[in-house]
């Protein structure tokens, strides 16, 4: 009786995604944070379906798989645009979604897994690559409770000498390439103390070996930048605001864009999360640069065209040194486009 | 000790709080799916936004829990189950009618501030049980904030247990019915209290342990039933503290014509849909920023108001 009750109420629930992003899905990211019928998750755990958009950097595919598996089974799995990346991932039989309309698969595929369908099985290898060398019952390897490389993953360790005499560790970490927060296909590296980073470089991935699956911009040069912007905001934690956002940006009809700007701009909104934060050398915080897009998508839905600057994303590593890591990922997320733009530079493929 | 209504049978006492912790939790789930979807543009009906919440849990209890590298699996078990009791303990204390409260003991807001500081341990250990960065990174940043919102608490509630001359919840609620409600003779304390709220509930703009950014934070790594129970437990949090609120500034349950748990009922709604629209429409602070702010700006207020409430109790 429960088990049947169970899977009725939960197919009226939004279907949460877990998209893993190439470069050049904006199309397919704004409509689906647009769509009140899916809910972008944070974290792969939180998903039933992991969608694949976008240019794929072939160097990503153990990232990928890694993310396919982290996803909870029984796991859906589906790709938009083109049938390459199932073939470049051996995923067997699963959908290709149109980067149009792409949610009544997802809606189909949820129900399906809901209804007792097996889904996607695992990827990765059932045990960890890399043998087990940690110490005691909570062994992380090195001394006492701390250090060492327990499955290879190197753990936080006290220096010999701490500030202050106080033991103070540093942990090396590297997060992406598809952590939602970041830009597409690039990874952070860090030393982390506590929350704060001692060490920092943002890393593109190698686009030498090429790219898999196809790019679906938004065809609007507004919604790139209402795109980014609702990018930003989820990351902020105002996920409606982030859905109001994409919806204009599918469609940034001048009175839309105004009351979007206006509510943006208000002093206690999203700007709480964002003055201030990720000053660059050019005197620019993460505020001026989503205002700087809001002002863009303005002049380019009134038919002006002046485009945004690249950055490079290994000249970040420095300006972010001593943030906190959310501040770090803030500050990335409000250089989207930027980076994004300067990553897919050599494929001749925008955000 | 007792000062009011007396103790509760514990069988009485478990059905009360876990009734009203439920319902609680559910009323701001259902809150947070019809402002969010209003905020978003697409405006749900009273009966979708009803009906979200009960979907919501259906599909987390269908879904598998899954288990990382090495957890320690009775902390991660543990946590929710602590943070939800702590929200009971808290609960418990709290006038739920003008004659009824599970234990209205005298020492009422010194139990309350006991559960809140008790938060910490729980969230603490959702973030550090899994053994995984990110919910570590969570955890940390929620011991960072802690201390900055949880003293702002007490002198709020001391300054309100001034005109009751009791630190029963039982008097302070009492204390308004002869005269003006807090929220009117203590304007700074409701606005205070309400940062103590968002802050021990991680809510919204003080969402610092289970941020997006963090890819969730704590709860980066659970999935289905411990989802729920930890989602409802944060909720249940925040109901506790409307509820509190309700009682401590709006008199709670005391108001004319509809029955005493009715007025707590409609109080509350208020608060926490006030709460629920603030989650969706202000950023999340930069924990920096909000750190200092409470130090220079927040705690000097509360000692502020506190010295009003004292001198204003001795005139």
């Amino acid at each position: 009786m429960l088990t049947d009750l169970l899977p009725r109420l939960a197919r009226h629930a939004p279907v949460p995604v877990c998209l893993a992003r190439g470069l050049a899905a904006t199309g397919v990211t704004t409509r689906l944070r647009a769509d009140p019928d899916v809910r972008l998750v944070a974290s792969p755990r939180q998903a039933t379906v992991l969608v694949i958009a976008g240019a794929v950097p072939r160097a990503a595919r153990d990232a990928v798989l890694r993310v396919h598996d982290q996803v909870p089974a029984p796991r859906g799995v589906a790709v938009v645009g083109d049938q390459s990346l199932v073939e470049w991932l051996d995923l067997g039989d699963v959908p290709v979604l149109p980067a149009d309309d792409p949610v009544p698969g997802l809606r189909r595929l949820h129900e399906q897994l809901l209804a007792g369908a097996g889904g996607s099985p695992s990827r990765g290898p059932a045990d960890n690559p890399v043998e087990w060398s940690g110490v005691g019952p909570h062994g992380q390897g090195g001394e006492g409770m701390m250090g060492g490389k327990p499955y290879g993953r190197p753990m936080a360790m006290p220096p010999q000498e701490g500030r202050d005499g106080l033991a103070l560790d540093r942990l090396p970490l590297v997060f992406g390439p598809f952590l939602p927060a970041l830009p597409a296909a690039v990874q952070l590296e860090v030393g982390l103390q506590g929350d704060v980073l001692e060490e920092v470089r943002v890393v593109p991935l190698d686009l030498d070996a090429g790219v898999v699956g196809s790019s679906r911009p938004l065809s609007s040069a507004a919604g790139r930048y209402l795109a980014a912007v609702a990018e930003l905001c989820a990351v902020a934690g105002l996920d409606a605001l982030a859905c109001r956002a994409a919806r204009v940006a599918l469609d940034p009809a001048p009175e839309a864009l105004a009351d979007l700007r206006r509510r943006l701009r208000r002093r206690g909104g999203l700007r709480q999360a964002t003055d201030g934060v990720g000053r660059l050398p050019d005197g620019r915080d993460a505020t001026d640069r989503w205002h700087r897009w809001l002002d863009l998508a303005a002049a380019a839905a009134a038919g002006e065209h002046a485009g945004h600057d690249r950055v490079d994303p290994r000249e970040l590593g420095p300006a972010l040194v001593g943030l906190e890591l959310g501040h770090a990922l803030v500050t990335l997320s409000s250089l989207r486009l930027e980076l994004e733009d300067a990553v897919a530079a050599p494929l001749g493929a925008g955000a | 000790m007792i000062e009011v209504a007396g103790a509760a049978h514990p069988l009485v006492a478990a059905v009360v709080v876990s009734a009203v912790l439920g319902v609680g939790a559910y009323a701001v789930a259902a809150l947070e799916t019809g402002i969010g979807a209003r905020v978003a543009g697409h405006p749900l009906g009273v009966t979708a936004s009803l009906r979200a919440p009960l979907a919501q849990a259906a599909l987390l209890l269908a879904r598998p829990a899954v288990v990382t590298e090495r957890p320690d699996g009775p902390l991660w078990v543990l946590a929710p189950a602590l943070y939800a009791a702590l929200a009971a303990t808290a609960l418990s204390v709290l006038p739920l009618a003008t004659d009824f409260a599970v234990a209205d003991v005298r020492t009422g807001i010194v139990v309350f501030g006991s559960a809140e500081v008790l938060a910490m341990v729980a969230v603490y250990l959702h973030g550090w049980a899994p053994n995984s960065p990110l919910p570590l990174v969570g955890a940390y940043r929620f011991i960072a904030s802690g201390c900055s919102f949880l003293l702002l608490s007490m002198f709020v509630l001391i300054a309100a247990a001034l005109p009751a001359e009791s630190m029963s919840f039982g008097r302070i609620m009492a204390s308004q019915q002869e005269g003006l409600w807090n929220v009117l003779r203590q304007p700074l304390g409701l606005p205070l209290f309400a940062v103590v709220a968002l802050g021990v509930s991680f809510f919204g703009p003080l969402d610092f342990s289970d941020g997006h950014e963090l890819a969730g934070g704590t709860a980066a790594e659970v999935s289905g039933p411990p989802a729920l129970a930890w989602g409802w437990a944060r909720r249940a949090m925040l109901a506790t503290y409307a509820i509190a609120s309700a009682v401590v500034f709006l008199a709670g349950p005391s108001g004319p014509w509809l029955p005493g748990p009715l007025w707590l009922a409609l109080k509350a709604l208020a608060i926490a849909a006030a709460l629920v629209w603030l989650r969706h429409t202000v950023g999340r602070v930069q924990i920096d920023r909000f750190v200092l702010v409470a130090w220079t700006v927040l705690l000097p207020l509360a000692f502020l108001h506190l010295a009003i409430a004292g001198v204003v109790t001795l005139a």
